[in-house]
């Protein structure tokens, strides 16, 4: 027996009471994996607009878009949803994310009895992951997948343009807008932005794809009035635009603009077809966008549409009130050339009286009103009557009709902050005022439009800020007085907009020529005969109208700067489309008065 | 490290030559019947005694695969990458065995994820990390990623249709056309 080999591996057990030889591992926990390994994803739900691109680059369609919530303004409610077995990390869809929000943590473990448990939708399906997201992959800011940047647009020098009415934005060339429309990533977010709801993405791929006639169409899809559109609209897409979450967002307006100005005469490019006349009539007040666009397309649908216009030219407060440095007259000459040609009849210099009114209502099936808003607000101040104070909407109509005035020297205060009073302020100073503002909050709490204020800058326009204008007095040799007193801002309840409060007992006063009243409009509706003005329902100062464009009358749709609050072009537009859909289900006895 | 690439190039045809990212790295590039005369020169007279990582890049423009030897200089505290281009079509070269015992994993891994041959290396054949895999190698860049994921994974999340955002947006959106 072999006693040696038996025993001697036992002495083995002498080491158990000696300290070991080794070290212990340093790091006893799990090993963390390096910098920037592309792990689970993870997302940040709430910044995630589920634009669905990482979905659509995904090489091995291994991400799906799922309903998380309700879809709003420049968000789908949708939300990427991944399946690990397709997934091959290559992180391309944390590399187009245009707002940052997927990301990659660095967990590599991650056990599950069952292989369906890895199709989940990060931030939604908490797998506890999610706070070791800082140190997983993350967008390099050097890869350049998305075009962060837009190609700048050429304008007049400012010392220039004040000089004349020429239009200050160039417009893009041909190479600048399809570098432009290049960038666009097609998510279709803008379009929740936009009232009339264009087809903004179609049109911008057929500018990058050089086909501008296409392109052209498809805008005229649904707004009879593109090139004004593209040179004064809102632009709420733009907010809306996914890149503008990291970067600025695709230059829609402009993109726009550059389509329409390629064609001098519209009639030869857009395919418009009139169906035949079906005897029914529309008759329209008021050649505004909302109008035009109410009568292009019922004409369109083979209805006859008539317009009655009290100005010398269609187009509404986009002729009368919109300077020409923005919209020049050839520009809107051209798209109403267009609406004329397929059977639009526009009677101009025709005001409607309650006489005129009162036959239409016999004379038409239905009747579209959108009249706008032609009247300034008045400050409700002591000597507003004073010869020397005038509204702006007055003052830019007289300008627009082609005046001649001259202010050559004056000194002007315009009252208000909104787009109205910059684009007074803006024509006073072209007219040779020494033109300025006087607004009664803060410039950040200006409604006009950003770009419009820092044109106002570039032009050496001055707005003095927080002034409450308190009466108006004769001023010494001819001139006139305003007397205003500052204004503190005061936040009742925080989110709200701070309100401006006067300071009192302290007063200043300017002391000029002309005192210009941008605070404003309001409606004029004495055309209506007496008992449908007193008959019709009111929104406060507008007339309440219903999804389908109907006011509260028989055979009466209003729409356009009469009926909405936001008042731009474009909610005018919107609200024409809307009517022409309203007038065509009441006339084909879909919708009725008695059940709305 | 200029001065070791001119003394390599003074011996050797070096074809392409770069700084890395930083200043202890260069990449050169040479003929592939170079190579071992290149490695075993760097290994026995400049001290390249480390064998880092051999790596592959399918060029599948240039039709070429390119492989790379990344080595490590323990006394320099250098690193030389020392890449070579051979055919794509024939995916064929010799290993570095005899050199750095270590190649042979690498060349393993190189023959299951490219697909490139090594001749005289016993063990290249055998799985690397994919198990029964039949189809073409996978880090191929002509290897149809969404065509494998089709066959192998199917559509598990069937309930779920992939979604045109687009559409959502507009049917969203066109709340009057839509009624």
């Amino acid at each position: 027996m072999d006693i040696k080999g038996i025993l001697k591996p036992l002495t083995a057990w002498k080491r158990a009471f000696q300290p070991p030889h080794t070290i212990e591992v340093p790091n006893k926990g799990k090993r963390e994996a390096a910098e920037r390994y592309r792990g689970f994803h993870y997302n940040d739900i709430d910044k995630c607009i589920g634009c669905g691109t990482c979905s659509a680059i995904c090489e091995n369609e291994a991400i799906k878009m799922v309903k998380v919530r309700e879809p709003q303004k420049g968000d789908s409610g949708y939300r990427p949803r991944i399946d690990y077995g397709r997934c091959c990390w290559c992180a391309l869809c944390v590399d187009v994310c245009p707002t940052g929000s997927l990301e990659m943590t660095n967990e590599y473990v991650w056990v599950r009895e069952s292989a369906d448990e890895f199709i989940f939708t990060p931030g939604v399906d908490i797998i506890g992951h999610e706070e070791k997201r800082d140190k997983g992959y993350k967008k390099d800011e050097k890869l350049n997948f998305l075009h962060l940047e837009r190609v700048p647009m050429r304008e007049l020098d400012g010392k220039e343009r004040t000089k004349t009415f020429a239009e200050v934005v160039l417009g893009y060339l041909e190479e600048e807008a399809r570098r432009e429309a290049e960038r666009c990533i097609g998510c279709g977010l803008c379009i929740s932005g936009c009232p009339a709801r264009m087809h903004i993405p179609d049109y911008i791929r057929a500018i990058a794809e050089g086909d501008d006639v296409k392109s052209l169409n498809i805008i005229y899809e649904n707004n009879p009035m593109p090139e004004m559109c593209g040179k004064v609209c809102t632009r709420r897409c733009e907010f809306e635009c996914s890149l503008g979450h990291l970067g600025d967002p695709v230059a829609i307006r402009w993109l726009k603009r550059y389509v329409v100005e390629q064609f001098d005469d519209l009639r030869k490019y857009v395919k418009a077809e009139p169906q035949p006349l079906n005897g029914k009539k529309i008759g329209i007040v008021g050649a505004g966008p909302a109008g035009l666009t109410a009568a292009y397309y019922l004409r369109l649908k083979g209805y006859e549409t008539e317009i009655f216009e009290a100005a010398p030219k269609a187009g509404g407060m986009t002729f009368l009130g919109i300077p020409k440095y923005r919209f020049p007259i050839p520009s809107l000459d051209k798209q109403v050339e267009l609406i004329e040609s397929v059977g639009v009849k526009i009677h101009y210099n025709s005001p409607v009286t309650d006489k005129k009114f009162k036959e239409m209502l016999e004379e038409y099936d239905a009747i579209f009103i959108a009249t706008g808003l032609p009247k300034g607000m008045s400050m409700r101040i002591e000597g507003e009557n004073h010869p020397k104070v005038t509204y702006a909407i007055d003052f830019l109509r007289r300008v627009n009709l082609g005046e001649k005035i001259r202010l050559d020297g004056e000194d002007v205060v315009i009252v208000g902050g909104g787009n109205v009073a910059i684009d007074a302020v803006r024509v006073a100073k072209r007219l040779g005022a020494n033109s300025f503002i006087a607004y009664r909050r803060r410039v950040v709490d200006m409604p006009a439009d950003e770009e419009e204020i820092e044109a106002t800058e570039h032009e050496g326009i001055p707005i003095y800020t927080q002034i409450i204008p308190l009466r108006v007095e004769d001023g010494p040799e001819g001139k006139v007085k305003l007397i205003y007193g500052k204004a503190k801002m005061v936040q009742e309840k925080p989110g709200e907009r701070p309100r401006p409060v006067l300071i009192e007992g302290k007063e200043y006063e300017y002391v000029v020529d002309r005192i210009i009243v941008a605070i404003g409009q309001q409606p004029e509706l004495s055309y209506l005969p007496e008992d449908i003005r007193n008959k019709i329902e009111m929104n406060r100062r507008l007339i309440k109208v219903n999804e389908r464009q109907m006011t509260s009358i028989e055979k009466i749709f209003a729409g356009g700067d009469l009926t909405n609050w936001t008042a731009d072009a474009i909610s005018a537009i919107a609200d024409g489309m809307r009517a022409v859909k309203g007038i065509e289900m009441y006339l084909n006895g879909e919708i009725s008065w008695d059940k709305k | 490290m200029e001065d070791l690439i001119k003394r390599i190039e003074s011996i050797f045809k070096v074809l392409k030559k770069e700084r890395g990212k930083r200043d202890n790295l260069w990449i050169i590039e040479v003929e592939k019947d170079s190579l071992h005369a290149v490695l075993s020169y760097l290994k026995d007279n400049e001290s390249f005694k480390h064998l880092a990582l051999v790596s592959c890049v399918d060029w599948i423009e240039n039709n070429k695969f390119q492989l790379s030897y990344i080595l490590w200089s323990y006394q320099k505290r250098q690193n030389l990458i020392v890449k070579i281009f051979i055919d794509r079509d024939k995916p064929e070269f010799k290993t570095v065995l005899n050199l750095f015992p270590q190649a042979e994993i690498y060349e393993r891994e190189i023959r299951e994820l490219y697909g490139v041959s090594f001749e005289g290396n016993p063990t290249q054949n055998e799985d690397f990390v994919l198990e029964d895999w039949e189809e073409m190698p996978p880090m191929r860049r002509d290897f149809d990623t969404l065509k494998y994921s089709q066959e192998k994974y199917g559509d598990r999340d069937s309930e779920v249709q992939k979604t045109n955002i687009r559409k959502i947006i507009s049917d969203f959106t066109d709340e009057w056309r839509r009624k």
